[in-house]
């Protein structure tokens, strides 16, 4: 959620509203956007920072265009939908997921030792945590997208937030640029996403992950998606 | 002297672009091409896509690949070949407004490999900073079953395999090592992601290892020896700019050798939280065998 916070002006006398006319008083504009993100202990909360720490901001490395790390969020956010409501025939959420749930917490802190998503897991009291690093990233995004006006930095934020906001409310209306993969390089697959990676070459989730091209929106915000071979292995 | 033969199908065109480097089929220096090949008729802006890669910088490009993803199996794979062969073009993504960032793609088609690079240009608001690289970049490496694009969009070079191995032997260890100034602002950035000692980490100065840099990446890679993890540093920004380091908090990422690494990612299938042993063996590479070792004192109050 952006805000503006807006200095106040001082009730204007004649002189200052003459002084105003003139230009020689120049009022200050709106100042710097206050980005608030929904709480970490929130389901929105927590979606949020998964998404903010999977994609690129402007100067990272991977970061193509405002335009491309939001539809990189929402193929994440579909990733994590399609694992806890669209495992296809052929497969079990655990062989997926590495977890039997119904809860995109769950999901998200799936794994334990062997964690889906690293740096998200959940503490000793069974709290969604993170690890300190992703925490400070993104501490340090919604500082930066905090400085002068509203920028690409207040709307990437906000935009996570409210997909996230979306998601917990039961709204999923974002778009899916990998629902209607089914076939990569010959190999019959099963459509949606199920993982995605940093786009380099020594990640692979494995097992019976397909690699999307580029031409079928593969590579998304730094990251590379997969789906799932169709006839499992 | 590496030399570029012309491709008999085209007609030689007079350049200073050399993509001696990438033709060394994505590894290592590839010494001094004197000429390119001329562009195939039909290709998108032939010329542009020459421009985009100096002779120099092109010999940089395959010394990085060389040093982060080549392995025995892909020089084995060209060995029978006496000139090797890249394709190249310009890649339009759609970017934000005011941004005059450029991109081009690079092929190896004998090993399908495929080398995406960006010249980054575009202002980022919040900082007042502009990030502007002196070159173009590695934004992305990969290998690939088909090419993206039909032949004829390509600029077509091809390059003397000999010279250009021998050059790759003999500049294998060729190093450049941040300066003082960048240490500064290294051993600044090292102390914040290091942050707290975990517990499992002895106390005393930290002993890290540098990985040489490279003019065509902004990845800054770092083995923090006592604490057990590989640290990456990344950026669009060049080094040099004060906005890399500005974001620095935000670009880096660490691998814990010890509990991050499998043999195969098989072994977790669908974590995006491991690395495989042979790629981190490459990176301790660079780092230690190839890197320079720096001790730093513990912070204050640490």
């Amino acid at each position: 959620m952006i805000t503006r916070c807006r200095i106040s002006i001082p009730a204007a006398g004649r002189v200052l509203a003459a002084l105003l006319v003139a230009g020689t008083v120049v009022l200050p504009r709106a100042a710097h956007a206050v980005v608030m993100l929904p709480a970490t202990s929130s389901v929105d909360g927590y979606v949020c920072r998964l998404l903010i720490n999977e994609v690129p901001f402007p100067g990272e490395r991977g970061y193509t265009s405002e335009a491309d790390t939001m539809l990189a969020m929402e193929a994440l956010l579909r990733v994590l939908d399609a694992r806890l409501r669209h495992i296809p025939p052929g497969y079990t959420q655990q062989q997926v997921a590495a977890v039997r749930t119904g809860d995109v917490i769950d999901v998200i802190t799936a794994g334990g030792v062997k964690g889906q998503f690293d740096g998200f897991y959940r503490d000793a009291s069974g709290a969604p945590a993170m690890v300190p690093r992703i925490s400070e990233r993104i501490d340090n995004l919604v500082e930066i997208a905090g400085r002068g006006q509203p920028g690409k930095f207040a709307r990437l934020l906000d935009h996570a937030a409210a997909l996230a906001r979306g998601y917990a409310s039961g709204a999923l209306s974002c778009r899916d640029p990998h629902k209607d993969v089914r076939a990569v390089d010959g190999v019959a697959a099963t459509g949606r996403a199920y993982s995605w990676m940093t786009d380099e070459p020594q990640y692979n989730p494995g097992g019976n992950f397909l690699r999307i091209p580029d031409d079928r929106a593969g590579s998304l915000g730094g990251n590379r998606f997969f789906t799932l071979r169709k006839n499992p292995r | 002297m590496i030399h570029a033969r012309p491709d008999p199908i085209t007609r030689a065109i007079r350049a200073t672009l050399v993509l001696t480097a990438v033709a060394c089929t994505a590894c290592s220096h590839a010494g001094r091409a004197s000429r390119s090949a001329a562009p195939e008729p039909g290709a998108e802006s032939p010329q542009r896509a020459a421009d985009v890669l100096t002779r120099d910088h092109v010999a940089e490009i395959i010394r990085y690949l060389y040093r982060w993803h080549a392995d025995e199996t892909l020089l084995a794979s060209v060995a029978r070949y006496s000139e090797t062969e890249l394709w190249a073009r310009p890649l339009h993504p759609q970017l934000d407004d005011g941004d005059a960032s450029k991109f081009c793609e690079v092929l190896f088609p004998r090993v399908h490999l495929r080398v995406v690079l960006k010249r980054a240009d575009y202002l980022v608001e919040e900082l007042g900073q502009r990030v502007r690289n002196d070159s173009f970049k590695v934004h992305s490496v990969a290998r690939y079953e088909s090419p993206p694009a039909a032949r004829n969009a390509y600029a077509i070079f091809r390059f003397d395999r000999g010279e250009l191995f021998d050059y790759l032997f003999r500049t294998r260890n060729e190093r450049a090592f941040p300066d003082e100034q960048l240490r500064d602002h290294l051993r600044s950035a090292v102390r914040k992601a290091i942050g707290e000692r975990p517990a499992d980490v002895e106390g005393g100065p930290a002993v890290v290892y540098l990985a040489p840099l490279s003019p065509v990446s902004n990845d800054l890679w770092v083995y923090w020896e006592n604490g057990h993890r590989l640290i990456r540093f990344s950026s669009d920004a060049d080094l040099t700019q004060k906005v890399y380091w500005d974001l620095a908090p935000v670009n880096v990422h660490a691998y814990d050798v010890r509990e991050n690494v499998v043999v195969s990612l098989g072994e977790a299938p669908g974590s995006s939280k491991y690395v495989t042993r042979d790629w981190a063996a490459r990176a301790l590479f660079n780092c230690i065998a190839l890197g320079q070792k720096v001790t730093m004192p513990p912070g204050p109050g640490r």
